[in-house]
């Protein structure tokens, strides 16, 4: 679910640029923040409930974007539920880590 | 021959519906130990010359429960004079008794308005290094209970509570620590056999260590070699805060328990250690109150049979519960403050998204979500 924080759009990790341990490396270790592991979804699962996915590259070379811009809080929920619902499917990339 | 005492009267928590509970009888014990030593201290005022009071002085009289009242959590208290057959010397004594029963009234007044009466023996009050007799009355007092003390003798009463024993205590010159009733979650990653003695580790990092009896030590062990797995406890002890109320470990252990590694209790806990800040800078903290209250709702209305949800902190102080059936994912979005959850059920695989509001801070609203999860849970094979 894409907090205010992030202007209602969510940060992820480009799969085809950075493998999902060095996608939680650079998160955790270069960004300094906090994380217990990595999930994936593809571009069409997020076309699929109507999400927009930009490569936009900013600040980093492996950036994606997905925007939920637009929307409702109800809306931006079901579409973020959707989304989990196939990344749960796929299963941990990489981690859990400490839980 | 028995004389009307005190009257102690029981509210709010466990003690509505007019049951007294039996682990109480150790709390009136101990209110029979104060009231003799205060009768013993205001005999020793009263009599400048003496060193010591008579023999005889607190075995002749004794307290004791003459009756539970019905209608009500009520404990009369009767004065028995166990020496009936020599009437005068006892006699004599009941006077300091009811000075001492006063006295203790009045204390605990002025604790209840916010500072502890302290002064000197003239004053009518218990002397600060008598107050330590409170650590045994009022230590399984929670926050919404009381014990209301009423002078039969148609003196001004006065009410316990948790946070008026905390001051009563902490105005003792001998209290350096004071000892509650409380509930403790966490992991066990040490334990000593030898010494009989284990460690818990508390979601929050801090560890605390007590004695381990005997009754506990299987479910203790079970716990130490779980606990890379993370198997989480639940233990009921008599616990020990310092002079800065900060918990310091236990007495006794009074039940120990293995909890289901999502028991909500526990994962509302580690909400319970979020400060302002935690994501990543922003995200407000849930406040304790809410969490309080969810974690009361849900040992309150939701059945052990159905699945628990695991739970997230929202960005704006809030909690997230979630589940997993099959195809369905539901979240319930709850507001602490007010206790108004969004319930959304979204169906993955046909894309049906249900949305309802439901309010947690009632009992409807913790049925909606019973009925709501119910028929989403597969029958065991």
């Amino acid at each position: 679910m894409p907090t205010a924080k992030d202007e209602g759009r969510l940060s992820l990790y480009d799969g085809d640029r950075i493998a999902a341990e060095g996608a939680w490396r650079h998160y955790t270790e270069e960004q300094g923040f906090r994380s217990v592991g990595l999930i994936s979804v593809t571009p069409t699962e997020c076309h699929r409930v109507g999400v927009r996915v930009v490569a936009d590259g900013q600040p980093y070379p492996e950036q994606v974007t997905v925007s939920f811009d637009g929307r409702s809080k109800k809306a931006k929920r079901i579409a973020a539920s959707k989304i989990v619902g196939a990344a749960r499917e796929r299963g941990w990339q990489y981690g859990p880590i400490g839980i | 021959m028995l004389t009307p005492f005190l009257r102690i009267r029981l509210t709010g928590g466990r003690f509505t519906g007019a049951a007294v509970p039996l682990s109480l009888f150790d709390d009136l014990g101990a209110v029979e130990e104060l009231i003799i030593a205060t009768a013993r201290h205001r005999f020793l005022v009263e009599n400048p010359g003496r060193k010591r009071a008579p023999r005889g002085f607190a075995r002749d009289l004794r307290l004791a429960a003459t009756g539970i009242a019905e209608g009500s959590a009520i404990v009369e208290v009767g004065l028995v004079d166990t020496t009936a057959e020599l009437p005068t010397m006892p006699r004599r004594h009941h006077p300091y008794y009811e000075s001492a029963r006063d006295d203790i009234l009045r204390t605990m007044r002025s604790a209840e308005k916010g500072s502890v009466a302290n002064g000197g023996d003239a004053s009518g009050v218990v002397p600060p290094e008598m107050l330590h007799h409170f650590d045994r009355i009022g230590r399984s007092l929670a926050r919404e209970e009381a014990m209301c003390f009423d002078s039969v003798s148609g003196g001004e009463g006065a009410t316990l509570t948790a946070e008026s024993r905390q001051r009563l205590l902490f105005s003792s010159l001998a209290a350096t620590s004071i000892t509650e009733e409380m509930t403790l979650r966490g992991f066990v990653p040490e334990a000593d056999q030898d010494r009989g003695s284990f460690q818990l580790l508390l979601i929050d990092g801090q560890k605390l260590s007590g004695p381990m009896a005997e009754p506990h030590r299987e479910t203790v062990l079970t716990a130490f070699r779980g606990f890379r797995d993370r198997l989480p406890v639940q233990v009921e002890v008599v616990g020990t805060r310092d002079r800065r109320r900060q918990i310091v470990g236990w007495e006794a252990v009074r039940d120990i328990v293995i909890l289901d590694p999502l028991d909500a209790a526990l994962q509302l806990d580690e909400l319970r250690a979020l400060d302002d800040g935690w994501l990543d800078g922003e995200g407000i903290a849930p406040p304790a109150d809410g969490l309080d209250r969810l974690a009361a709702g849900f040992e309150e209305h939701y059945p052990d049979e159905l699945p628990l949800p695991h739970i997230y902190p929202t960005p704006t102080g809030g909690a997230q519960l979630e589940w997993t059936f099959g195809s369905n994912e539901v979240s319930v979005e709850v507001d602490l403050t007010t206790g108004v959850g969004e319930w959304l059920e979204v169906d993955v695989s046909s894309g049906r998204a249900e949305a309802e509001s439901l309010n947690l801070h009632d009992s409807s609203g913790w049925s909606t979500l019973r009925d709501g999860i119910g028929p989403l849970v597969q029958p065991a094979p």
